[in-house]
């Protein structure tokens, strides 16, 4: 399951890339989406890290 | 106070903003429908049905007063005079601190909450989570703490990214929290890893300087005029970053979690050489992903660092590589004032 979050993360972060530069003062930055998106899904796999260890 | 529904304008008489259709908050309420529903599909054995589906319109209320709070910090922000950090750093980045907040919250939240979260996972939390040593956090902890530094730095500058050693300050103490466990990770200086570093060096500059002719870039004017011990001090965090702190937090990430992962579940028990071309090719191109608009070069870089950390087993191999590649990039950026890689 946790390689089902990280392929999701990796498309996330593609799909930020494909769709930056679309609005030029957005709410929600797609440039700043790799990130942020990167920061959540790793936040999510150390939450579930600490479970299983 | 300045309050114009008609044109949808808000703020003081010194500072406004209009909030436009994409600041209302649409945007961000959709992502976090997204997430949800991908969340609970992939933890629905761990939460109750239909309970846990009220997480989404709760999730949503939560997002849209923090968006309410965005504005009105971002309306106070811009008032006190700091218009540029209003407008573009804290503007740009405080819509994703509060997804991510809510989106987070919810991940942590609702698998406290009995209600919710189904007994057996509720109370296998409990204990856990006190005891035991928890693998997935010695590798990836600083390099999220090297995001979340980026990000704040981002949300609190304008034009120039004033704040940008607070990816220094946020990662270092995580590094040292985990200190024993890094010294545990075999370790040997490799002649080839600093040779692949420098040949990364060579084909991040070319790729940027002849396949995609990109215009290098003078000094920016807002460090050019600030005091010599200020320049000082942010060039000192600045190369610290790149030099010390990026190759470590990057490379526990990319090649010591992220690849091996691919390779199997229990990913520390994993000898590079188990991972596959898939393993390195996705961790590469995640790697590469995460360099923005040099992300050719950032996944070729990453293949590099993989390749060298399968040949040899181990992660010292691909730290000593990318310290050798920035090292470089550094000492470039400054010898021919091209702040373009910076």
């Amino acid at each position: 399951m946790k390689k089902v979050v990280e392929i999701g993360l990796i498309l996330a972060g593609m799909a930020n890339v494909a769709f930056a530069g679309t609005v030029s003062a957005p709410e929600i930055d797609a440039s700043a989406g790799v990130a942020a998106i990167a920061l959540l899904t790793g936040g999510i796999l150390v939450l579930r890290g600490r479970r299983r260890s | 106070m300045v309050v114009q529904p008609e044109h949808s304008r808000i703020g003081t008489t010194t500072f406004t903003a209009v909030i436009a259709p994409e600041c209302s908050g649409i945007e961000g309420a959709a992502l976090l429908v997204v997430f949800l529903i991908l969340w609970l599909f992939l933890f629905r054995k761990e939460v109750r049905f239909p309970q846990a589906l009220l997480l989404i319109p709760g999730g949503i209320a939560l997002l849209l007063f923090l968006n309410a709070v965005r504005i009105a910090v971002l309306i106070i922000i811009g008032n006190a005079g700091w218009r540029d950090i209003a407008t573009q750093g804290f503007h740009s980045q405080g819509g994703w601190i509060a997804f991510n907040t809510v989106a987070f919250g919810i991940s942590v939240g609702a698998r406290r909450i009995p209600w919710v979260a189904k007994r057996s996972f509720h109370e296998q939390l409990v204990p856990s989570s006190r005891t035991g040593r928890n693998a997935v956090s010695i590798y990836l902890l600083p390099f999220l703490a090297l995001l979340f530094g980026g990000m704040l730095a981002k949300a609190v500058s304008g034009k120039f990214e004033w704040f940008y050693g607070l990816r220094l300050l946020f990662t270092l103490p995580v590094l040292w929290l985990f200190r024993r466990d890094y010294l545990r990770l075999p370790r040997k200086w490799d002649w080839a890893a600093a040779a692949v570093g420098i040949a990364v060096f060579v084909m991040w500059v070319g790729i940027d300087r002849s396949i995609f002719p990109a215009p290098a870039a003078a000094q920016p004017l807002e460090l050019t005029n600030a005091s010599g011990a200020v320049q000082a001090v942010w060039i000192l965090m600045r190369a610290l970053t790149a030099i010390v702190v990026v190759p470590f937090a990057e490379e526990l990430a990319f090649r010591g979690y992220l690849m091996r992962r691919f390779a199997g579940e229990d990913f520390e028990s994993m000898p590079p050489r188990a991972a596959g071309w898939f393993a390195v090719l996705v961790s590469s191109a995640f790697f590469g992903l995460m360099h923005g608009s040099r992300w050719i070069a950032g996944i070729i870089a990453g293949l590099f660092y993989a390749i060298l950390y399968r040949r040899t087993g181990n992660l010292s191999s691909p730290i000593v590589s990318h310290f050798v590649t920035n090292l470089l990039l550094t000492i470039y950026v400054l010898v021919f004032n091209d702040w373009s890689f910076w």
